[in-house]
């Protein structure tokens, strides 16, 4: 159960190291303790594809406010599905002096493809998905870095994650938006892009005035999009942004953004690749 | 293998050894005069094709082979959206791939998801090339031996030279209708060989380069005046 919730989340490559970095006995197929698939699942919850926010901490605000409200919470994962418990669930809470993390899961009910045996077909089949809802507040940065799992498509992510955060704030009697507000990560993204840390490979852009929409795809996938009228004028806002994919040439992971402040991890990244792409772009905000 | 040295080859082994300059010509000028100067340029097997003559076929093969034979010219794979076989999933490295029977895009470009290619089943995907820009072009960087042994190729077909003054037209910025009489000049110009080596030697070079070059050979010659008004009259 809790490997087969791992491997949806990690590519194979990333989930059978983790035993080893985690120093636990045996390999990844034969470890039975559920202690132990715990900690890998743990790893396993906060990576892999993800849409992420960032939140900057407002000014004259305390945080040992919010510190002080929590309960420390080991953390307990809600797995299997059981019907009607599928609600937003607090799986783990920890802080140490002003950081904080939090790990929350609850499930959706959606269509994915899945492969016929034979490998010939895949069919779209309804199915109850996990879905996983990570914080973490780092003060030395006053940064705080929400990631939650894909839900459908694009922006209405944004509008969940509004819902989402006080569902979780709330149980700690925490108004979360007193102490931080939405940043805006595209000039970030722009300055990755000008250093060619990223590559953009598909922009979709609409012109409000004439209602038109520019969609360019770059087919060939070495190609860069820096060159055409369209992203120069999603850039400076001639255009406005319907999402805009790119690729991490080291990292080796796509991303898209959608908006000034909302990018979707596309690729299941592994520990490595997240941190360092949250590392990007934190050190340009 | 160098890349020089695969098109030999190719050529050799498929009896078009007198194409094997209008070939290096024609990749050079592909990879280089491209008004998108970005790091990875694609390359077409029509555009190898439109200068050369050696059929769209030939031309897929010819850049198969450089790409078998050297990482700077990319196979690629691009695949298309089980739920609609015209619209672009993703694409693919044919050097990233580790496993053919499951290739993944892990986001379709059209449904957004995750999807699985087994080469062998999946009959819809496209191949394409790309070639790094600075490096294939260093690499196939024509040396001044080239040119003499090219050269003496060119002149013993009068096609080649049509091949030629095609590629450096190209490379103009001309009205199209001032195309043809252009060429007509510059292939008068071309049998004439001097300074024939420095209009090859540039292939790589940009518009300003080759008009420069172009415009000054007209100024040099009697009997262009066509070439030379045309460029006199650019702003």
């Amino acid at each position: 159960m809790y490997k087969t919730e791992i491997s949806k989340r990690l590519n194979k490559a990333d989930y059978t190291r983790l035993p080893r970095l985690l120093e636990l006995q045996g390999t990844f197929d034969n470890i039975t303790s559920i202690e132990d698939s715990k900690k890998m699942l743990q790893i396993a919850d906060i990576n892999g594809s993800k849409y992420m926010e960032i939140y900057k901490l407002k000014e004259d605000v305390d945080i040992s406010n919010i510190i002080q409200e929590l309960n420390a919470l080991s953390y307990h994962p809600n797995l299997p599905y059981i019907e009607g418990q599928g609600a937003l669930t607090i799986t783990k809470v920890y802080f140490h002096q002003s950081d904080f993390e939090i790990l929350a899961d609850f499930y959706t009910f959606d269509e994915v493809w899945i492969k016929s045996d034979d490998g010939r077909n895949q069919t779209l089949t309804p199915l109850h998905q996990r879905r996983v809802l990570h914080i973490k507040y780092n003060h030395n940065r006053q940064k705080l870095i929400l990631t939650i799992d894909p839900i459908g498509d694009g922006v209405k992510i944004s509008e969940d994650i509004l819902r989402y955060i006080p569902e979780i704030f709330n149980q700690y009697n925490i108004i979360f938006f007193e102490y931080f507000e939405l940043a805006t990560i595209d000039n970030a993204i722009y300055t990755m892009i000008d250093n060619e840390v990223l590559r953009p490979t598909r922009l979709k852009s609409t012109d409000e005035g004439s209602n038109r929409v520019y969609d360019t795809l770059a087919q060939n996938p070495n190609d860069s999009l820096t060159d055409e009228v369209t992203f120069t004028d999603t850039r400076q806002n001639t255009l406005n942004i319907n999402r805009m994919r790119l690729k991490h040439d080291e990292l080796n992971i796509s991303v898209e953004l959608f908006s000034d402040d909302l990018l979707k991890v596309w690729s299941r990244a592994n520990m490595e690749q997240n941190d360092g792409l949250k590392e990007n772009i934190i050190q340009l905000l | 293998m160098g890349l020089k040295k695969t098109l030999y080859n190719f050529c050799k082994t498929n009896h078009i050894e007198d194409l094997n300059c209008i070939l290096h010509i024609t990749l050079l000028n592909c990879i280089a005069n491209l008004s998108k100067k970005q790091k990875f340029v694609n390359i077409s097997p029509k555009v190898i094709d439109g200068f050369s003559g050696i059929g769209e076929e030939l031309a897929f093969d010819l850049l198969n082979e450089l790409s078998n034979e050297n990482t700077l010219i990319k196979k690629y794979y691009i695949f298309k959206c089980p739920d609609d076989g015209y619209e672009t999933s993703g694409s693919i490295n044919d050097n990233e791939i580790d496993d053919y029977h499951n290739i993944q895009i892990e986001a379709c470009y059209r449904c957004h998801q995750e999807h699985q290619y087994d080469i062998d089943l999946d009959k819809t995907y496209e191949i394409g090339f790309s070639a790094n820009r600075e490096k294939t072009i260093e690499e196939l960087k024509l040396t001044n031996n080239d040119i003499i042994k090219e050269m003496v190729v060119i002149n013993t077909n009068p096609e080649h030279i049509d091949k030629i003054a095609n590629i450096l037209i190209s490379k103009l910025k001309l009205q199209p209708e001032k195309k043809e009489e252009v060429k007509i000049g510059m292939i008068k110009y071309l049998h004439s060989i001097k300074n024939f080596s420095g209009l090859i030697a540039d292939i790589t070079g940009d518009a300003a380069t080759t008009t420069g070059n172009i415009k000054q050979i007209a100024e040099d010659l009697s009997g262009f005046s066509s070439i030379k008004e045309f460029f006199n009259s650019e702003p």
